[in-house]
């Protein structure tokens, strides 16, 4: 016998394959169902950056807890973390270091001048009803790890963070 | 040249000599009458009890049976379980499509006269199955335990009750006390996952085995 692929091994082959593919999806699927999710309040770890790379005075954006955006800020008291969703109408706060009459770091809503405040997360200005939400950090390794909201029941309270 | 199938096959074959066995299951031809579509509603039916079969093994992962939780595991599949809606609602298509199906069947054959001689049995079987599936989705219907199933229940089980004589032992038998509740939620779930499965598989088989003894009827 030669070892030559004949035209009707190579079109079994093929719908194998097509086959194969077409089954994997389901299947990954089927897994990823029976893959318990997260229960709303268990521990969400997310590994933020190294202590070293946010020197005193500045802060990470661009990270996410629980699907929210979020921001690392590092002042001289230490590190703080706020989930960063404006609590007006849900746009992304942003960092910024000096903002109009503000001489100090604020978080900033581009949407409707909303300000808070960051040490606290309070409110400073504009029309957003309620505090940001901060998370609870660990530092371990060098590195800094969000672990959980620091009040659960206060973020259960506020209508742009359900989901 | 033998390809990685023929060697598994032959695996198998040398050791159970399988090959004559299943020449004659699998490549029995089809008479081309019955590849009309009207002839594939049997066949359709039993693609949907096995979609059913797959997706509720998966929603029995997250259900509990329970008065105080099972309203609420149904929510959290809908809500927080990757794919729990995809599959649930799945399930809820597949079991309206396979009662459709089975009735739809049921008439293709007393239509083409396929229930005569010598076919009697197998439409009994074919009735034994009708009212098997209704019953599974008459019992898949409360699980989620909200009004809507909980009403459809309690009035939906005054059907039985009204037969004569025998109704009120039936609904007893069903509500497991005064009316529907924890013992109801649990008799249900027990027939949809564990008693009622086992019926139509062996229903199944003997449907199954008795076509293919008897051949597909010939259309008029």
């Amino acid at each position: 016998m030669n070892k030559q692929t004949t035209r009707r091994k190579f079109l079994f082959g093929f719908i194998g394959a097509a086959f194969a593919v077409y089954i994997t999806g389901p299947l990954a699927m089927m897994l990823k169902f029976l893959w318990p999710p997260r229960k709303a309040g268990e521990e969400a770890t997310v590994v933020i950056a190294k202590a070293s790379e946010v020197p005193v005075g500045s802060a990470k954006e661009k990270w996410q807890f629980e699907k929210f955006p979020a921001i690392l800020i590092h002042n001289e008291e230490g590190f703080r973390a706020f989930a960063v969703k404006c609590t007006h109408l849900g746009c992304t706060a942003q960092w910024r270091v000096e903002y109009g009459g503000y001489k100090r770091p604020v978080l900033f809503c581009p949407c409707h001048d909303g300000i808070f405040d960051t040490k606290t997360g309070k409110v400073l200005a504009g029309p957003p009803p309620a505090a940001l939400p901060e998370i609870q950090l660990e530092e371990k390794d060098g590195k800094i790890i969000a672990v959980r909201w620091k009040d659960l029941k206060y973020v259960k309270t506020l209508d742009v963070y359900k989901t | 040249m033998a390809t990685l199938g023929e060697k598994f096959f032959a695996w198998f074959d040398e050791r159970f000599n399988l090959k004559e066995d299943l020449r004659k299951i699998l490549k029995k031809p089809v008479p081309p009458y019955a590849t009309h579509p009207m002839y594939c509603l049997g066949g359709i039916s039993f693609l949907c009890y096995l979609v059913l079969v797959v997706t509720g093994i998966l929603l029995a992962r997250y259900y509990i049976p329970t008065p105080e939780e099972a309203y609420s595991s149904v929510k959290f599949i809908m809500q927080e379980v990757t794919f729990g809606s995809l599959f649930r609602s799945i399930h809820h298509w597949a079991a309206n499509m396979m009662i459709a199906a089975v009735v739809l069947h049921m008439f293709r054959v007393y239509l083409t006269g396929a229930f005569k001689k010598p076919r009697e049995l197998n439409w009994i079987a074919g009735v034994a199955l009708l009212l098997t599936t209704l019953i599974f989705g008459f019992s898949g219907y409360l699980l989620p335990w909200d009004q809507l199933s909980y009403w459809a229940t309690t009035v939906g089980l005054q059907i039985p009750a009204s037969i004569p004589v025998l109704g009120p032992a039936i609904l007893k038998i069903f509500i497991g006390g005064a009316e529907v509740g924890a013992e109801t939620l649990a008799r249900f779930y027990f027939l949809h996952v564990f008693l009622l499965p086992m019926i139509v598989f062996m229903l199944l088989g003997m449907h199954f085995f008795m076509v293919r003894r008897q051949g597909i009827s010939e259309p008029l």
